[in-house]
């Protein structure tokens, strides 16, 4: 029979992912993995481990729209996109920025939250679960790569 | 906010200038997005039919928000770090549910609402074992601990000065100095002082080995096993002052054999005997024990 700690182990990853896509950041992420392992302890004489890590899950989703009941999604739409100008304005040099192949994920996000979304790097930070100096330095590298690399096709 | 992101606020002198070479030119500005945590939580069927919705039809039609949905879930799909799978212990251990309502709380004040309520937990004595991976044998018998395993006083060297403060301009710091000062307070008595002090210096100074060594060694003594476990396998992973190397294996081996993990504690205590460094007799005394508890 597996113990709390095994499961613990082996499902941690998993709920963490999990939880940081239907948070959409890794510190409430972080929060919500430890209530539903808190959960999971207080209940794990009466749970049958085989339905692991479906019960994590399921307790994860529930955290979560629990989360979003709690926010002002209002607040966090801004505005309403439906009636939102159309996009087709869309200027090929940010797109071109922004898709550039030589980006890495990581990087382009950083590029976005902080240009466009205009996030400060210590909220970065904590929606990636990154340090400020982390951040900081995924930037420094995205804009180099960028200048350099834009210099070469327009040179 | 403003529409010209060049103009914003909070743009230090280097990013400026490399986004005026870049000539960036904003399609509009960023806060006519839906904030970006909402991407990944419409597909995922954890927003309410409506909201999900209007978030679709914002990445129907933006496709820079398009991009940055695809590259949050290959970010997202990241293991968890050092970092948080002890901040998720230490969280788990503090017997706490996660506070939901002091989510926003944590946003809103950033790092000092988080040092301040997790500082309390990391050091707080309390009075049942909590459910922490690792943690429960330790505190159920503490008498089990051989007592060649003495938790005495880091050695703390002079000098290591850390610019790193985390949300702040860089400034010189004399670590050493403040984590002396928490010791002293820990070694007359004042144990959740000591360590709440510390884990204020290790939430302001991440990259400081002496300061998470000082902190693992205090919740040692505190009988947090499984904290002090986690704090000093931070410790060990930094790699800022080489010299504590011992010194943090030590501490650590200690941390394992309370928490129940001989075999891992065996091998580091192993290699800090045979290094022959000040802490190489505690050490071979130590796996000696080891294995004759196993015998």
């Amino acid at each position: 029979m597996a113990t709390f700690d095994e499961v613990y182990r082996r499902h941690l990853p998993t709920v963490l992912r999990v939880a940081a896509r239907v948070v959409g950041r890794r510190d409430v992420a972080e929060e919500i993995t430890a209530d539903t392992f808190l959960e999971l302890y207080r209940q794990f004489d009466r749970i049958d481990v085989d339905r692991l890590p479906g019960w994590l899950l399921t307790v994860v989703r529930n955290r979560a729209i629990d989360y979003w009941r709690r926010q002002q999604t209002e607040r966090l739409l801004v505005q309403d996109p439906v009636t939102a100008p159309a996009r087709s304005d869309t200027r090929p040099s940010e797109q071109h920025l922004f898709a550039h192949p030589a980006l890495k994920p990581i990087h382009r996000v950083c590029l976005v939250l902080r240009y466009q979304h205009g996030l400060s790097r210590e909220e970065i930070g904590s929606r990636l679960g990154l340090t400020d100096t982390q951040v900081r330095g995924h930037l420094q590298y995205a804009l180099t790569l960028l200048r350099k690399n834009l210099v070469t096709q327009t040179g | 906010m403003t529409n010209d992101p060049l103009s914003r606020p909070g743009l230090d002198a280097d990013e400026t200038e490399a986004l005026q070479a870049l000539g960036w030119r904003p399609r509009s500005d960023g806060s006519a997005c839906p904030d970006s945590s909402l991407f990944l939580a419409a597909e995922d069927g954890a927003l309410d039919d409506g909201l999900a919705e209007r978030v679709r039809a914002h990445l129907r039609t933006c496709a820079t928000c398009q991009l940055l949905a695809k590259d949050l879930a290959v970010v997202f799909a990241e293991d968890p770090t050092e970092a948080e799978i002890a901040g998720i212990g230490v969280r788990i251990s503090a017997g706490q549910e996660p506070a939901r309502q002091s989510s926003s709380l944590w946003i809103g004040l950033g790092g000092l609402a988080l040092a301040a309520g997790l500082i309390w937990f990391l050091v707080m004595p309390r009075p049942t074992p909590p459910p922490v991976p690792d943690s429960q044998v330790a505190r159920a018998t503490p008498t089990a601990v051989p007592s060649v395993f003495v938790v005495d006083r880091p050695a703390i060297p002079p000098g290591d000065v850390d610019l790193t403060v985390r949300g702040e301009a860089p400034t010189q710091v004399n670590l050493p100095n403040q984590i002396t000062a928490a010791l002293d307070v820990a070694d007359k008595g004042d144990l959740p002082a000591a360590g709440a002090q510390l884990a204020a210096i290790v939430q302001k100074h991440p990259s400081s080995r002496s300061a998470a060594l000082a902190l693992g060694a205090v919740q040692l003594r505190a009988n947090q096993n499984a904290e002090a476990t986690a704090t000093l396998d931070r410790a060990r992973m930094l790699k800022t002052d080489t010299a504590l190397g011992d010194e943090v294996d030590w501490y650590l081996g200690i941390a394992l054999v309370r928490t129940g993990n001989r075999e891992r504690a065996r091998t580091l205590l192993d290699g800090v005997c045979k290094r022959s460094g000040a802490r190489s007799v505690n050490a071979c005394s130590g796996v000696a024990e080891i294995d004759r508890i196993a015998r």
